[in-house]
Protein backbone atom coordinates (compact mmCIF):
# COMPACT_ATOMS: atom_id res chain seq x y z
CA UNK A 1 0.00 0.00 0.00
CA UNK A 2 1.30 3.56 -0.80
CA UNK A 3 1.25 5.49 2.28
CA UNK A 4 1.43 8.86 -0.03
CA UNK A 5 -1.62 7.49 -2.12
CA UNK A 6 -3.68 6.58 1.22
CA UNK A 7 -3.79 10.27 1.78
CA UNK A 8 -4.58 12.01 -1.42
CA UNK A 9 -7.29 9.10 -1.56
CA UNK A 10 -8.60 9.97 1.90
CA UNK A 11 -8.21 13.62 0.99
CA UNK A 12 -9.86 13.17 -1.92
CA UNK A 13 -12.86 11.71 -0.84
CA UNK A 14 -13.13 14.11 2.24
CA UNK A 15 -13.36 16.70 -0.57
CA UNK A 16 -16.29 14.64 -2.52
CA UNK A 17 -18.18 13.92 0.71
CA UNK A 18 -17.88 17.60 1.39
CA UNK A 19 -18.62 18.40 -2.31
CA UNK A 20 -21.81 16.55 -1.76
CA UNK A 21 -22.62 17.62 1.95
CA UNK A 22 -22.27 21.43 0.09
CA UNK A 23 -24.47 20.40 -2.72
CA UNK A 24 -27.03 19.03 -1.03
CA UNK A 25 -27.05 22.26 1.36
CA UNK A 26 -27.38 24.91 -2.22
CA UNK A 27 -29.90 22.35 -4.24
CA UNK A 28 -32.24 23.05 -0.94
CA UNK A 29 -31.84 26.99 -0.79
CA UNK A 30 -35.38 28.24 -2.34
CA UNK A 31 -34.74 30.90 -5.22
CA UNK A 32 -38.58 32.56 -6.88
CA UNK A 33 -39.69 31.69 -10.11
CA UNK A 34 -41.40 33.75 -12.67
CA UNK A 35 -44.62 34.15 -10.34
CA UNK A 36 -42.51 35.13 -7.47
CA UNK A 37 -42.95 31.82 -5.88
CA UNK A 38 -40.10 29.88 -4.02
CA UNK A 39 -38.74 26.82 -5.41
CA UNK A 40 -35.85 24.40 -4.41
CA UNK A 41 -33.87 22.62 -6.61
CA UNK A 42 -34.05 19.43 -4.22
CA UNK A 43 -37.88 19.11 -5.19
CA UNK A 44 -36.83 17.12 -8.42
CA UNK A 45 -34.71 14.75 -6.78
CA UNK A 46 -35.09 11.29 -7.71
CA UNK A 47 -34.76 11.58 -11.53
CA UNK A 48 -31.11 12.72 -13.21
CA UNK A 49 -31.39 16.71 -13.47
CA UNK A 50 -29.34 18.99 -15.59
CA UNK A 51 -29.02 22.46 -13.56
CA UNK A 52 -27.75 25.15 -15.98
CA UNK A 53 -26.85 28.62 -14.49
CA UNK A 54 -27.35 30.74 -17.43
CA UNK A 55 -28.49 34.90 -17.92
CA UNK A 56 -29.57 36.39 -21.08
CA UNK A 57 -26.74 38.86 -21.79
CA UNK A 58 -24.48 35.84 -21.93
CA UNK A 59 -23.94 34.76 -25.78
CA UNK A 60 -22.66 31.27 -24.88
CA UNK A 61 -25.68 30.62 -22.73
CA UNK A 62 -28.44 31.70 -25.40
CA UNK A 63 -26.27 29.53 -27.76
CA UNK A 64 -26.89 26.74 -25.85
CA UNK A 65 -30.09 27.08 -24.59
CA UNK A 66 -31.78 25.90 -27.75
CA UNK A 67 -30.20 22.44 -27.47
CA UNK A 68 -31.62 22.33 -24.05
CA UNK A 69 -34.78 22.70 -24.49
CA UNK A 70 -34.90 20.21 -27.38
CA UNK A 71 -33.24 17.74 -24.86
CA UNK A 72 -35.89 18.41 -22.23
CA UNK A 73 -38.85 17.50 -24.60
CA UNK A 74 -36.62 13.80 -25.96
CA UNK A 75 -36.11 13.01 -22.50
CA UNK A 76 -40.15 14.02 -21.04
CA UNK A 77 -40.27 12.82 -17.56
CA UNK A 78 -36.96 10.91 -17.50
CA UNK A 79 -34.70 13.60 -16.51
CA UNK A 80 -35.26 17.17 -15.59
CA UNK A 81 -33.83 20.85 -16.78
CA UNK A 82 -33.78 23.75 -14.43
CA UNK A 83 -32.65 26.51 -15.18
CA UNK A 84 -31.46 29.22 -12.98
CA UNK A 85 -31.20 32.70 -14.28
CA UNK A 86 -28.91 35.55 -12.96
CA UNK A 87 -30.58 38.26 -13.97
CA UNK A 88 -33.57 39.92 -14.29
CA UNK A 89 -37.55 38.65 -14.06
CA UNK A 90 -38.63 40.60 -17.25
CA UNK A 91 -35.35 39.70 -18.73
CA UNK A 92 -35.57 36.39 -18.36
CA UNK A 93 -39.45 36.37 -19.13
CA UNK A 94 -39.16 37.57 -22.80
CA UNK A 95 -36.21 35.32 -23.51
CA UNK A 96 -38.23 32.15 -22.40
CA UNK A 97 -41.12 33.20 -24.91
CA UNK A 98 -38.90 33.80 -27.28
CA UNK A 99 -36.83 30.49 -26.89
CA UNK A 100 -39.76 28.40 -25.99
CA UNK A 101 -38.08 27.02 -23.17
CA UNK A 102 -40.88 24.61 -21.56
CA UNK A 103 -38.04 23.88 -17.98
CA UNK A 104 -38.49 25.53 -14.92
CA UNK A 105 -36.56 28.49 -14.67
CA UNK A 106 -35.70 30.17 -11.07
CA UNK A 107 -34.28 33.42 -11.28
CA UNK A 108 -31.32 33.79 -8.68
CA UNK A 109 -29.45 37.14 -8.44
CA UNK A 110 -27.09 37.18 -5.54
CA UNK A 111 -28.51 34.14 -3.62
CA UNK A 112 -28.19 31.91 -7.14
CA UNK A 113 -24.79 33.36 -7.56
CA UNK A 114 -24.02 31.81 -3.35
CA UNK A 115 -25.82 28.39 -4.94
CA UNK A 116 -23.30 28.69 -8.18
CA UNK A 117 -20.24 29.14 -5.88
CA UNK A 118 -21.41 26.44 -3.54
CA UNK A 119 -21.68 24.33 -6.80
CA UNK A 120 -17.61 24.55 -7.30
CA UNK A 121 -17.96 27.57 -9.68
CA UNK A 122 -15.68 29.49 -8.04
CA UNK A 123 -15.21 32.65 -10.26
CA UNK A 124 -18.98 32.99 -11.69
CA UNK A 125 -18.09 32.57 -15.10
CA UNK A 126 -21.72 31.48 -17.57
CA UNK A 127 -22.76 29.33 -18.64
CA UNK A 128 -22.45 26.83 -16.21
CA UNK A 129 -24.14 22.95 -16.23
CA UNK A 130 -24.04 20.26 -13.58
CA UNK A 131 -25.76 16.69 -14.14
CA UNK A 132 -26.84 15.51 -11.11
CA UNK A 133 -27.99 11.97 -10.60
CA UNK A 134 -31.02 10.65 -8.49
CA UNK A 135 -30.20 11.07 -5.00
CA UNK A 136 -28.72 14.90 -5.97
CA UNK A 137 -24.99 14.00 -6.25
CA UNK A 138 -23.05 15.75 -8.79
CA UNK A 139 -22.08 13.01 -11.86
CA UNK A 140 -21.22 15.64 -13.82
CA UNK A 141 -20.59 19.75 -14.59
CA UNK A 142 -19.09 22.22 -16.95
CA UNK A 143 -18.24 25.56 -17.60
CA UNK A 144 -18.79 27.22 -20.77
CA UNK A 145 -21.08 25.97 -23.41
CA UNK A 146 -22.13 22.23 -23.04
CA UNK A 147 -23.08 20.57 -26.34
CA UNK A 148 -25.79 18.07 -26.48
CA UNK A 149 -23.90 15.20 -26.86
CA UNK A 150 -21.93 16.15 -23.73
CA UNK A 151 -25.43 16.32 -22.03
CA UNK A 152 -26.85 12.74 -23.39
CA UNK A 153 -23.57 11.44 -22.78
CA UNK A 154 -23.60 12.12 -19.40
CA UNK A 155 -27.03 11.08 -18.58
CA UNK A 156 -26.90 7.80 -20.52
CA UNK A 157 -25.41 5.64 -16.97
CA UNK A 158 -27.90 7.96 -14.66
CA UNK A 159 -31.34 7.11 -16.49
CA UNK A 160 -29.99 3.58 -17.19
CA UNK A 161 -29.19 3.76 -12.90
CA UNK A 162 -32.37 2.36 -11.09
CA UNK B 1 -5.47 -8.94 -1.50
CA UNK B 2 -3.47 -5.79 -0.14
CA UNK B 3 -2.14 -5.37 -3.57
CA UNK B 4 -5.51 -5.08 -4.84
CA UNK B 5 -7.31 -2.48 -2.51
CA UNK B 6 -3.92 -0.41 -2.93
CA UNK B 7 -4.51 -0.92 -6.80
CA UNK B 8 -7.63 0.21 -6.92
CA UNK B 9 -7.01 2.57 -4.39
CA UNK B 10 -4.58 4.27 -6.67
CA UNK B 11 -7.28 3.81 -9.24
CA UNK B 12 -9.48 6.16 -7.57
CA UNK B 13 -7.36 8.43 -7.29
CA UNK B 14 -6.61 8.96 -10.71
CA UNK B 15 -10.21 9.00 -11.15
CA UNK B 16 -11.52 11.35 -8.66
CA UNK B 17 -9.17 13.96 -9.69
CA UNK B 18 -9.64 14.16 -13.01
CA UNK B 19 -11.31 17.30 -13.93
CA UNK B 20 -14.30 17.33 -15.78
CA UNK B 21 -14.53 21.07 -17.16
CA UNK B 22 -14.51 22.09 -20.86
CA UNK B 23 -13.12 25.62 -19.64
CA UNK B 24 -10.55 24.93 -17.17
CA UNK B 25 -11.66 27.24 -13.86
CA UNK B 26 -7.85 27.48 -12.96
CA UNK B 27 -7.35 28.71 -16.39
CA UNK B 28 -9.98 31.79 -16.08
CA UNK B 29 -9.13 34.90 -14.12
CA UNK B 30 -11.47 36.11 -11.48
CA UNK B 31 -13.43 39.21 -13.36
CA UNK B 32 -12.04 41.63 -11.01
CA UNK B 33 -8.82 40.41 -12.09
CA UNK B 34 -10.10 39.91 -15.70
CA UNK B 35 -11.30 43.30 -15.99
CA UNK B 36 -10.10 46.91 -13.77
CA UNK B 37 -11.04 50.44 -13.79
CA UNK B 38 -9.60 53.48 -12.42
CA UNK B 39 -10.02 57.32 -12.58
CA UNK B 40 -7.52 59.87 -13.32
CA UNK B 41 -8.49 63.31 -12.67
CA UNK B 42 -7.05 65.59 -16.33
CA UNK B 43 -8.10 68.83 -15.24
CA UNK B 44 -10.94 70.70 -13.54
CA UNK B 45 -13.66 69.33 -16.06
CA UNK B 46 -11.85 66.27 -17.40
CA UNK B 47 -11.60 62.79 -16.42
CA UNK B 48 -10.47 59.54 -17.54
CA UNK B 49 -11.90 55.95 -16.53
CA UNK B 50 -8.62 53.82 -17.06
CA UNK B 51 -10.38 50.16 -18.20
CA UNK B 52 -7.64 47.33 -17.69
CA UNK B 53 -8.95 44.59 -19.98
CA UNK B 54 -6.75 40.86 -19.56
CA UNK B 55 -5.52 39.49 -22.93
CA UNK B 56 -8.37 36.95 -23.93
CA UNK B 57 -11.09 38.72 -22.20
CA UNK B 58 -13.46 41.62 -23.54
CA UNK B 59 -16.15 43.93 -22.32
CA UNK B 60 -18.92 45.21 -24.32
CA UNK B 61 -19.40 48.93 -25.20
CA UNK B 62 -23.28 49.15 -24.31
CA UNK B 63 -22.73 47.25 -20.80
CA UNK B 64 -20.52 50.24 -19.45
CA UNK B 65 -22.49 52.83 -17.64
CA UNK B 66 -20.78 55.72 -15.90
CA UNK B 67 -22.79 57.68 -12.76
CA UNK B 68 -21.39 60.25 -10.44
CA UNK B 69 -21.94 61.11 -7.13
CA UNK B 70 -22.68 64.07 -6.59
CA UNK B 71 -24.76 63.89 -9.57
CA UNK B 72 -22.61 65.63 -12.32
CA UNK B 73 -24.18 66.13 -15.93
CA UNK B 74 -21.05 64.66 -18.29
CA UNK B 75 -20.30 63.59 -21.86
CA UNK B 76 -19.19 60.37 -22.46
CA UNK B 77 -16.49 59.59 -25.03
CA UNK B 78 -15.43 56.47 -25.99
CA UNK B 79 -12.77 55.31 -27.81
CA UNK B 80 -13.52 53.13 -31.57
CA UNK B 81 -13.60 49.40 -30.25
CA UNK B 82 -13.71 46.30 -32.12
CA UNK B 83 -16.46 44.93 -34.00
CA UNK B 84 -17.69 41.24 -32.86
CA UNK B 85 -20.67 39.36 -34.48
CA UNK B 86 -22.10 37.23 -31.60
CA UNK B 87 -24.56 34.87 -32.93
CA UNK B 88 -27.39 35.87 -30.80
CA UNK B 89 -26.52 39.51 -30.27
CA UNK B 90 -25.44 40.38 -33.67
CA UNK B 91 -22.64 42.95 -34.27
CA UNK B 92 -21.37 44.29 -31.10
CA UNK B 93 -18.40 47.00 -30.15
CA UNK B 94 -16.31 45.65 -27.80
CA UNK B 95 -13.36 46.18 -25.80
CA UNK B 96 -10.42 43.35 -25.91
CA UNK B 97 -7.91 45.76 -25.36
CA UNK B 98 -7.04 48.76 -22.43
CA UNK B 99 -8.64 51.80 -23.52
CA UNK B 100 -9.80 55.06 -21.65
CA UNK B 101 -13.44 56.74 -21.18
CA UNK B 102 -13.30 60.26 -21.35
CA UNK B 103 -16.02 62.25 -18.99
CA UNK B 104 -15.90 65.80 -19.96
CA UNK B 105 -18.15 67.88 -17.52
CA UNK B 106 -19.28 71.77 -17.78
CA UNK B 107 -18.39 72.51 -14.38
CA UNK B 108 -15.43 71.50 -12.50
CA UNK B 109 -15.84 68.06 -10.69
CA UNK B 110 -16.46 68.26 -7.33
CA UNK B 111 -12.96 66.66 -5.01
CA UNK B 112 -15.65 64.16 -3.48
CA UNK B 113 -16.90 62.64 -6.84
CA UNK B 114 -16.94 59.31 -6.76
CA UNK B 115 -17.59 57.36 -10.03
CA UNK B 116 -19.79 54.14 -9.56
CA UNK B 117 -18.69 51.99 -12.84
CA UNK B 118 -20.55 49.29 -14.33
CA UNK B 119 -19.53 46.92 -16.96
CA UNK B 120 -19.60 43.36 -18.04
CA UNK B 121 -17.59 41.02 -20.17
CA UNK B 122 -16.39 37.38 -21.24
CA UNK B 123 -13.48 35.39 -21.94
CA UNK B 124 -12.76 34.30 -25.36
CA UNK B 125 -12.73 31.03 -23.93
CA UNK B 126 -16.56 31.24 -24.10
CA UNK B 127 -17.36 32.26 -20.24
CA UNK B 128 -19.21 35.38 -19.31
CA UNK B 129 -19.45 37.08 -16.35
CA UNK B 130 -22.06 38.93 -14.35
CA UNK B 131 -21.91 42.66 -14.27
CA UNK B 132 -19.43 43.82 -12.00
CA UNK B 133 -19.76 47.44 -10.06
CA UNK B 134 -16.64 49.38 -8.40
CA UNK B 135 -16.85 52.83 -7.39
CA UNK B 136 -14.16 55.12 -7.51
CA UNK B 137 -12.90 57.98 -5.94
CA UNK B 138 -10.66 60.97 -7.42
CA UNK B 139 -7.33 60.97 -6.86
CA UNK B 140 -6.04 63.13 -4.39
CA UNK B 141 -2.07 62.90 -5.01
CA UNK B 142 -2.23 62.74 -9.18
CA UNK B 143 -2.19 59.11 -9.21
CA UNK B 144 -4.99 57.07 -10.38
CA UNK B 145 -7.40 54.96 -7.83
CA UNK B 146 -9.92 52.13 -7.88
CA UNK B 147 -11.49 51.94 -4.78
CA UNK B 148 -13.26 48.29 -5.38
CA UNK B 149 -15.63 48.46 -1.70
CA UNK B 150 -17.62 45.88 -0.64
CA UNK B 151 -17.50 42.03 -1.50
CA UNK B 152 -16.37 40.54 -4.40
CA UNK B 153 -19.99 38.88 -4.63
CA UNK B 154 -20.96 42.55 -4.16
CA UNK B 155 -18.94 44.22 -6.82
CA UNK B 156 -20.32 40.79 -9.16
CA UNK B 157 -23.90 41.64 -8.40
CA UNK B 158 -24.20 45.36 -8.20
CA UNK B 159 -26.72 45.65 -11.14
CA UNK B 160 -28.59 42.14 -10.36
CA UNK B 161 -29.68 43.97 -6.54
CA UNK B 162 -32.98 45.22 -6.55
Amino acid sequence: MRPMCLTRWISVLVLLLTAHAFAATALDKPLKDLQGKPQKVSQWIGKPIVLNFWATWCEPCREETPAFVKLQKQYGDAVQFVGVAIDEAPAVTQFIKQYGVTYPILLGDADGMDMMLALGNVQGGLPFTLILDRKGHIAAQQLGVMKADAVQKALKPLIAAR
Amino acid sequence: MQRLLSSLLFAACGLATTAAFAVDQKDLLPPTEAFKASVEQVDANHLNVIFTVAPGYYLYHDRIKVTANPTTAFDSTFPAGKIKNDPNFGKMEVYPHPFNLSLASKTAWPASTALTVKMQGCADAGVCYPPQTVTLKLPTDNASHAVQSGSKKDELFGTTKK
